[in-house]
């Protein structure tokens, strides 16, 4: 995928599946052909094994790493980072689950409160950006101000289909709603032409940041 | 951080899970694969809370026929850990826990769950609501690997807790008893619980589930950063079917002897049980 995609894409993330199956190893040859990596490996543990294992994906050379945006657990990955370039990224809330999920949880609050309340601690805690669906990206950037990456999953081109993600948005909505960076997978992976549906995408979002740009 | 007094108080505590029917999501010929024909051997888990592949194969070397089953954790993952669980499990013929702590949309829970029960794992640990842990449990059917989830993290405190839910008191208690029973109720092998909370789950869920307590420290050892601890006796008696210890042998002088030790508590706590 990774040759079939070639220069139209500079930046791939490698999340759970991949992870068990050599995917860290192509975090080396995706570096070696100067690809920037996002691992997505939504940290949670204590504060001591998340501080590890943040050391060791820092030696990956990776450029971003989420972790879950539990206070313990950001302040453990934010510390571990220390002076490595290794950017941690926040998941606020997960882009599948809805107000029913979190009240199953014990969650009395709604998606949109908890990820603003969580987007707040990531801020506080000096996290360098968050993950969140795109229908939150506006509300958060006014939480957490300019500086912060905001990473949105959950993006899908108009008319592809939503799979399991319920919070979505089009790659022009959620750059225009303040989104830094958009994570797109199966809707590149399974097109006819992906390196097409890559490049669509590209410029979709290039279209979209015309006018916050001017 | 300023919070917000009035959003919050409109959020009550709510008396979880006490008193409730719950649906094990498993046949009763399952009912009698934990407790009692657990091998003894097998309920030491010893941690590899090390940095690198060559000290955990030392430990494994140092440690042989005394220990049958290692956890693989978040440091030693990013290191090779995985390769190195490989060796363990065809190698060593070792039983290996993938404390991995999944937690993701329900269609990238399913491919890692996959390509994990590939690998030959015993124990796959992941945190997660009903739906994930069912994309979990969905996955692993038909092969050897136990879903295991984790409830509330044992270095959480009440105080941390108010951290994660606003200033409202949250008893532990009940917060595990909640996620214990959402987990039985999505099927899931076993829970992660630490040693004051196993006798409660045993109540909940009977025989059916596997009980893995962490946060164990034998007899006048260090606690660290693990806010709810048990000794090894302790939690056998109060229920517990696994123990996961990694400093308190890592870091004793006598690794063997550390471990024998445990196995003696153990072996104390199951006739506490029996007899009890």
């Amino acid at each position: 995928m990774v040759s079939t995609l070639g220069d139209a894409v500079a930046f791939y993330k490698i999340g759970y599946q991949l992870a068990f199956v050599g995917g860290l190893n192509l975090v080396e040859s995706l570096r070696r052909a100067h690809k920037q990596v996002f691992l997505d490996f939504n940290l949670h543990d204590t504060g001591e094994e998340v501080a590890r294992g943040v050391e060791g994906v820092a030696q990956l050379d990776a450029t971003c790493l989420t972790v879950h945006a539990y206070p313990q657990t950001m302040k453990a990955a934010v510390d571990a980072r220390g002076a490595s370039a290794l950017k941690i990224l926040a998941v606020t809330v997960l882009t599948s689950y809805n107000d029913a999920d979190l009240a199953a949880a014990g969650y009395e609050m709604t998606v949109a409160d908890l990820a603003a309340e969580r987007a707040a601690q990531a801020r506080d805690i000096g996290v360098d950006g968050i993950v969140c669906s795109p229908e939150e990206a506006a509300r958060l950037r006014a939480i957490v101000g300019p500086d912060m990456l905001l990473v949105t999953p959950g993006i899908r081109p108009a008319g592809a289909e939503a799979g399991d993600q319920k919070r979505i948005m089009t790659p022009a909505e959620a750059i225009a709603a303040g989104a830094d960076y958009l994570v797109v997978g199966r809707p590149i992976l399974r097109a006819a032409d992906p390196k097409a549906a890559a490049e669509a995408i590209v410029q979709e979002i290039a279209a979209a940041r015309r006018p916050r740009g001017a | 951080m300023p919070r917000s007094t009035s959003q919050r108080s409109n959020r009550q505590v709510r008396s979880v899970g006490r008193g409730r029917e719950i649906m094990l999501a498993r046949s009763p010929q399952a009912e009698t694969i934990f407790q009692d024909s657990i091998p003894l051997r097998e309920r030491l888990i010893v941690a590899l809370d090390v940095a690198t592949v060559e000290k955990a194969r030392a430990i494994v070397e140092e440690l042989g026929d005394a220990v049958q089953f290692y956890k693989i954790g978040m440091q030693l993952q990013f290191a090779g850990g995985l390769q190195f669980a490989e060796e363990l499990i065809n190698s060593y013929k070792k039983k290996v826990f993938l404390d991995s702590k999944l937690l993701d949309i329900g269609q990238t829970i399913s491919g890692a769950v996959e390509n994990i029960a590939k690998m030959g794992v015993t124990f796959l640990t992941i945190h997660g609501n009903g739906k994930t842990i069912k994309s979990a449990v969905a996955a692993s059917r038909g092969t050897n690997l136990k879903i295991l989830t984790v409830t509330v993290l044992t270095h959480l405190d009440a105080h941390d807790l108010m951290d994660l839910y606003g200033d409202i008191p949250i008893d532990v208690e009940g917060l595990v008893r909640r996620r214990a029973i959402q987990a039985f109720e999505a099927g899931a092998d076993g829970v992660i619980a630490s040693g004051q909370e196993a006798s409660m789950i045993r109540e909940i869920a009977g025989n059916a589930i596997a009980i893995v307590t962490p946060g164990i420290r034998p007899d006048g050892s260090e606690i660290n950063d693990q806010a709810r601890v048990t000794t090894p006796r302790e939690a056998i008696a109060a229920g517990a079917d696994y123990l996961v210890v990694g400093r308190p042998i890592l870091q004793a002088p006598d690794r063997k002897g550390m471990v024998e030790k445990i196995f003696s508590e153990i072996s104390e706590g199951l006739g506490e049980r029996r007899a009890a």
